[in-house]
């Protein structure tokens, strides 16, 4: 297996930011054993840009699960049900038919 | 809107379940229909939506998923839950109707993006000032902006996934795809999209 290029900026002294990545996406999601989890959280006391990591990409998710989504545009519904109507309707001609 | 009238709960106090709605349509109640479009014009508009990035293209496709689900519910076979089977036709449908586009932005996930720490926006509040107000319409923008540039493996997932709130099995049966391939493209999707939003949240 190659060796993943490693973007430097993003590399604290002692750790590993390509693997922390994973591990936070993860953490995120509640997916992590109790081992690995206790070394993130440790890690992340002492490291400024994997805390800074964690905390973004949780808010990150966090707002995607709150935010609900537009409202159907009135016009869109509009024409939704009127095409709805329009099939509806045909069906029942044929089985009247 | 049509009336709901002539839908009778199987129990009562409890609504019918997609499950029991979708047996009445296939046995030709049609106001069992218009209660499931009903349930889902909202969550199906906004996989379109989102997919598509423009009101057009996701009204035109929200019609289509519709009607295509109405064509093909006579053979739904119970083997997935009715908005699995529905959700996989938005989808197929927005990315059909996203390719012939051909107009597809993508940028990549390798692209540079501006590195803050500010924390400008909070999280959402039931309770919103104008300027709050203000925040949030900005950061709502942010995101369907962040999620039309992805590319489209990604921003499929994403969308069922974090903005829908399907489990990534639910994502995988609806993408055709195994679940350790769903995990893996969300991870990316989620590290691009937190960078996208870097300054809003």
């Amino acid at each position: 297996m190659g060796r993943r290029k490693r973007d430097k900026t993003k590399i604290e002294e002692g750790c590993d930011c390509t693997e922390l990545e994973t591990l936070a996406v993860q953490f995120v999601d509640g997916e992590l054993e109790d081992e690995q989890r206790q070394r993130l959280l440790i890690h992340i006391q002492t490291c400024y840009r994997c805390a800074r990591l964690v905390r973004s990409l949780k808010r990150t998710v966090h707002y995607c699960h709150l935010e609900t989504g537009p409202e159907v545009p009135e016009t869109a519904h509009r024409q939704l049900w009127q095409r709805l109507q329009e099939v509806l309707k045909s069906t029942k001609q044929k089985k009247s038919r | 809107m049509s009336e709901t009238k002539g839908l009778q709960v199987a129990v009562p106090g409890l609504p019918v379940s997609d499950e029991e709605l979708v047996r009445r349509v296939q046995q030709g109640n049609m106001e069992a229909f218009e209660e499931l479009v009903r349930r889902y014009e909202r969550k199906v508009y906004n996989i379109t939506y989102r997919l598509l990035g423009n009101e057009q293209d996701a009204t035109e496709a929200l019609q289509d998923t519709f009607l295509r689900a109405y064509r093909f519910l006579p053979k739904f076979q119970f083997k997935s839950s009715f908005y699995t089977w529905l959700y996989r036709i938005a989808t197929n449908v927005s990315l059909t109707r996203l390719r012939r586009r051909g107009n597809v932005e993508v940028v990549s996930l390798d692209a540079p993006v501006p590195d803050t720490d500010d924390l400008k926006f909070d999280l959402p509040d039931t309770a919103q000032t104008p300027e709050e107000a203000f925040a949030q319409k900005r950061l709502r923008e942010k995101l369907d902006q962040a999620v039309r540039e992805l590319p489209e493996e990604y921003r499929k997932v994403v969308v069922l996934r974090d903005l829908q709130g399907l489990s990534n099995e639910e994502v995988s049966r609806i993408l055709k795809l195994s679940v350790p391939a769903v995990k893996s493209r969300l991870h990316r999707a989620r590290l691009a999209l937190r960078e996208k939003l870097a300054g809003y949240i």
